[in-house]
């Protein structure tokens, strides 16, 4: 029996740090620090003391390498196989608390697949995450595609992680963090939009896209075009979002649009440090769902996404 | 305001456009050509009594009227002001008025809203979420905004164009215009909260859409903490446009159902009585709060202003 097997709750939405580890530029702004971005054994202690069974970590480029608008600012390919080894190492050391999504430059065209084939093929990483946007590139744009096309390929889920919109400075100046909240909430529904737009679920039916609570707002705008592809297709399209801040009543919300087929776990660690069994179970009962559905949405979900590249492969996760 | 006395349902979101109004940021109509929908407030009239929607709260934002980037001299919106005051009055039994304000335009904005609302007797007044880059926080915005609240009167936030709007049309169709907009009006909302505008003007009432739905959950602490400190909800309200039951429901279970309003982004989006109560059966109102919510939030708004008068005299 696996760690997947075994879990009762996965969280989706947890970051890490390499050791060490200093943004192009020297810039070490961000809301946590890295003594505890970094603390791998503290990260397991305190998911062990909240019943958290297992973690998918991740580090997605902004945070490692800073916000981007042009080419000027590309992730070091060299940099991100070290992070990525780094993660494979971690998570070969911690098989019974994590899995891991391998950070990739998404938007780098067929340099982005590259990189996705040496983090899954040969470090065995379980999906990657990207940045919802960069270069001004969004899931739907060509650059994008190479690296979509190849997670479907390869059956591993695909984290789409918010970033900051570009007027992020006059959203924090107009309305405090909470402005900088719905900027970044704003690129993660783009991007969502932008891979229903080129027709994604549709190019890629083995592609499978998590994206978080701060995109919830796509949700309104996307409902028609979902409920299109559903009744084309027989089955809702692979797109998913998390439970970031455990919002019962939005939680809810997610569940009659999207089914809790759709509806992963997922904290934002350590950011918002809010996911235990007891949190995870009030708020799954204060939103309503039956006892199968908060199964689905406490483990059910992320354990059918991670063994799907198992199950086409012939082999246990 | 006979409207507001007899209706079932008020519908807040409703727009118009002076007849033969020729827009600065777009092509004049071709000549003889029918008018648009927005202008033929009788057909409105036909329309609303047929689908049950008895009284509406007209609006043309300075957005529509004059686009993105001009500053509206006040003599023009005033004439606007004018045009929709006789149209509120030759149709008291169907609309209320809310007028077009350049609320960011600092004392202008105020002199605009107190000739409308007092010289001109209108209902409330409404607001682009944004405009020249500033927000319901920045200064500019606060004289209109006190002045509304000093006569009782509703605020309707409207949606505005976001600053990328070309860009995420490019990459996401038209529902990347439609977030655009949502970011504008949520933005607008949490704005209005950094600048503690419940704290410092008790009886300013904004209505937001909508599309700015997000803000909800980014402003939920700031307004739960208000209403700790202050033993009473925020006067922040949102719209049902698009009626999507599951939201709406949504806004219940966090804002609660005295503050939602139905408005419906008439001529763009369809609003009947049938497609009001399917919506708000499907979210589990009861009879109450679907009473609050069809008429009696939008009721106890526009009947601030005439409390408000009564007590001083």
């Amino acid at each position: 029996m696996t760690a997947l097997d075994s879990a009762d709750l996965i969280d989706i939405h947890t970051h890490y740090q390499p050791p060490g580890w200093i943004r192009p530029g020297g810039d070490t702004s961000g809301a946590v620090g890295p003594e505890v971005l970094q603390d791998i054994d503290g990260l397991i202690a305190e998911s062990n003391a909240n019943g958290v069974s297992l973690r998918a970590l991740n580090a997605p480029g902004e945070s490692l390498f800073g916000p981007a608008t042009d080419q000027t600012d590309v992730m070091d390919p060299s940099k991100i196989s070290a992070v990525n080894e780094f993660l494979a190492e971690t998570v070969e050391a911690h098989p019974g608390n994590f899995v891991g999504l391998a950070t990739i430059d998404g938007y780098a065209d067929d340099a982005g697949a590259e990189q996705t084939r040496y983090a899954i093929e040969e470090l065995g990483l379980q999906g990657i995450v990207l940045d919802s946007s960069r270069y001004d590139r969004y899931l739907g744009s060509p650059e994008a595609y190479p690296t979509l096309e190849l997670a479907a390929q390869l059956r591993v889920p695909v984290f789409v992680h918010p970033v900051g919109a570009p007027q992020a400075d006059r959203l924090r100046e107009v309305a405090g963090r909470s402005g900088n909240s719905v900027g970044r909430g704003l690129q993660n529904a783009v991007t969502i939009l932008s891979a229903i737009d080129a027709g994604l679920p549709e190019k890629l039916p083995d592609l499978h896209i998590v994206f978080t609570t701060l995109g919830h707002a796509s949700l309104l705008y996307a409902g028609d075009s979902l409920a299109e592809f559903k009744q084309a297709h027989g089955q809702a399209a692979n797109i998913y979002i998390d439970t970031m801040r455990f919002n019962a009543p939005l939680v809810r919300y997610y569940g009659d649009v999207l089914g809790p087929d759709r509806i992963i776990v997922g904290s934002d660690w350590p950011i918002h440090r809010d996911a235990s069994r007891a949190h995870v179970d009030a708020t799954l009962t204060a939103a309503g769902f039956s006892p199968a559905d908060q199964e689905l949405i406490r483990v059910g979900n992320a354990r059918r996404l991670f063994q799907l590249r198992a199950a086409m492969l012939g082999t246990a996760a | 305001m006979a409207a507001i006395n007899t209706a079932e349902v008020l519908d807040i979101h409703t727009h118009f456009r002076p007849s033969g109004w020729v827009a600065p940021h777009r092509p004049a109509p071709q000549p003889g050509a029918a008018p648009e929908k927005h202008e033929d407030l009788d057909g409105l009239v036909a329309e609303s009594n047929e689908l049950g929607v008895q009284a509406r709260a007209l609006s043309a934002t300075v957005e529509a009227l004059f686009g993105l980037e001009v500053r509206p001299d006040t003599p023009t919106i005033n004439g606007v002001n004018d045009y929709l005051a006789e149209a509120v009055r030759q149709r008291s039994e169907n609309f209320l008025g809310l007028a077009t304000v350049d609320a960011y335009a600092g004392e202008e904005g105020a002199e605009q809203a107190r000739y409308a609302i007092e010289v001109l007797g209108l209902q409330g007044i409404v607001i682009d979420s944004s405009r020249y880059d500033r927000y319901l926080s920045s200064p500019e915005a606060f004289p209109t905004l006190q002045l509304a609240a000093e006569h009782a009167v509703p605020v309707f936030v409207h949606p505005f164009s976001a600053p990328q709007a070309k860009h995420l049309v490019e990459i996401a169709g038209k529902p990347g215009n439609s977030i655009g907009r949502g970011l504008q009006n949520g933005v607008s909302l949490l704005s209005a909260l950094h600048g503690e505008l419940p704290e410092k003007l008790p009886d300013l009432h904004l209505i937001f859409t909508s599309l700015g739905h997000a803000a909800v959950l980014f402003g939920a602490d700031a307004l739960a903490e208000y209403q700790q400190a202050n033993g009473v909800k925020a006067n922040i309200y949102i719209d049902t446009m698009r009626f999507n039951a599951p939201l709406i429901q949504y806004y219940g279970a966090t804002l609660g159902a005295d503050r939602i309003i139905v408005g419906s982004d008439w001529p763009g989006k369809d609003v009947s009585r049938a497609i009001v109560d399917n919506a708000l059966n499907a979210a589990g109102f009861d009879a109450t709060d679907q009473e609050l919510i069809r008429i009696e939030n939008a009721r106890r708004l526009f009947s601030l202003q005439a409390a408000k008068v009564g007590a001083a005299a």
